[in-house]
């Protein structure tokens, strides 16, 4: 059986509770605030394979250029414009696929990218 | 069953899954897109026959003549996509003017015209189309989405074109542009006929004799072309038809064999290992 992998993302955000909301209400996903021995924020799923690391504090590996898969970017990327999502632009083709980006409240910078085999 | 929709910028989607049908249209506002998602569809475009395929497309440019026939045993499944002149007239500027020039509203010079022949779905329209078609299933009426795909569709289609007309037209070498037009135009006759008639045995005499070219004119012009001989061209196509025929359907081999113009089961499966690396059987299960 393939052992499943799961990448994590670490994202700095200047007010924990703004960023819940963005991620809840405006993307939809599942948002679990937790506090551990190593880690205090807020873990977003976005997939079964893919999780994201919100935390106000600093941390090593911390990004902010996060690479989101989807099935199908033109659906997504329409869906989070009626949420009121800020693109950066509109949806290009690049040779691995199609792809789009948007910022959070803090300019995080979240590549959705549909994955194409030409 | 059919399914229609049009927006408001007068752009339509027309889905239809159905044995028998024929429509005859000559629409000046729009541009048409037809794709086959099971089946096939014969075309009638100026008088001439375009059969499409699940792996082709056909464009009709605005105010041409044509006409469709289905008639099949199985129900057939196609899409239609009315572009509407002014959307594609407003790609085009997109797709052919930089920043600087769409800004001081610099006109192209001619209407979008393109060529009316039988296109590969290949690369981003075939990904494009597929998310569309699953979005009409899912009955899903949302216009700005859906407007959405059809700019994408034809920006597909676009990278098709330049791949399929530009760059192949230019690989001819002739010194008169109407030499150059005339024979690229009788190629891709050619070329429409191996698509509509892999099913049977084609002499290079038959094909030359529709494309109006000589044996030896065709063999040189196509292969300069296309890469690669008629019979070649031909036998890649039949194996790519194998390959959809048995990732898409549960026809039995033999079935297969027939449909795509192989004279035997062993010479299909023959060939299919030499070129595909596998047997047609293992092919369909991985």
């Amino acid at each position: 059986m393939k052992k499943l992998t799961i990448i994590h993302y670490h994202v700095r955000v200047s007010n924990l509770l703004k960023a819940i909301a963005f991620f809840r209400e405006q993307l939809g996903l599942q948002v679990e605030k937790t506090s551990l021995k190593h880690f205090d924020g807020a873990i977003v799923s976005y997939s079964p394979t893919l999780q994201i690391f919100l935390s106000e504090k600093v941390y090593l590996e911390q990004t902010d250029e996060v690479h989101l898969y989807t099935e199908d970017c033109l659906e997504h990327y329409c869906h989070l414009k009626t949420k009121n999502v800020t693109f950066e632009n509109k949806p290009h083709y690049l040779p691995s696929g199609l792809s789009v980006v948007f910022t959070d409240t803090d300019g995080n910078r979240y590549r959705l990218l549909e994955s194409r085999s030409y | 069953m059919r399914y229609f929709k049009e927006f408001s910028n007068r752009n339509r989607i027309v889905s239809e899954h159905t044995c028998n049908a024929v429509s005859n249209l000559q629409d000046t506002s729009c541009y048409v897109i037809k794709f086959v998602m099971s089946g096939s569809e014969k075309c009638i475009v100026n008088s001439r026959a375009i059969n499409i395929f699940p792996d082709s497309f056909t464009v009709i440019n605005a105010g041409t003549d044509h006409c469709s026939l289905i008639d099949s045993i199985t129900p057939v499944s196609t899409l239609a996509i009315y572009l509407n002149t002014q959307f594609v007239e407003d790609f085009n500027r997109l797709f052919f003017l930089d920043h600087e020039q769409q800004l001081a509203h610099t006109a192209l010079k001619e209407k979008p015209q393109f060529v009316e022949t039988l296109y590969p779905l290949v690369g981003n329209l075939r990904y494009n189309i597929g998310h569309l078609k699953r979005q009409i299933d899912k009955g899903v009426e949302d216009e700005m989405l859906l407007n959405e795909y059809l700019h994408h569709c034809l920006f597909g289609y676009y990278q098709i074109y330049r791949k399929e007309i530009d760059e192949k037209y230019q690989s001819l070498e002739f010194l008169k542009v109407k030499t150059r037009k005339e024979i690229f135009r009788r190629l891709l006759l050619a070329k429409e006929y191996l698509h509509g008639n892999l099913y049977k045995e084609i002499k290079l005499e038959d094909l030359a004799k529709y494309c109006c070219l000589s044996t030896n004119h065709l063999l040189r012009t196509f292969k300069k072309v296309y890469g690669q001989s008629p019979y070649q061209y031909l036998i890649h196509l039949r194996l790519d038809r194998a390959k959809l025929l048995l990732r898409t359907t549960d026809y039995p081999s033999s079935e297969i064999t027939r449909l795509v113009g192989f004279e035997s089961p062993s010479s299909f499966v023959r060939l299919f290992k030499t070129c595909v690396g596998t047997t047609p059987s293992k092919y369909r299960e991985s």
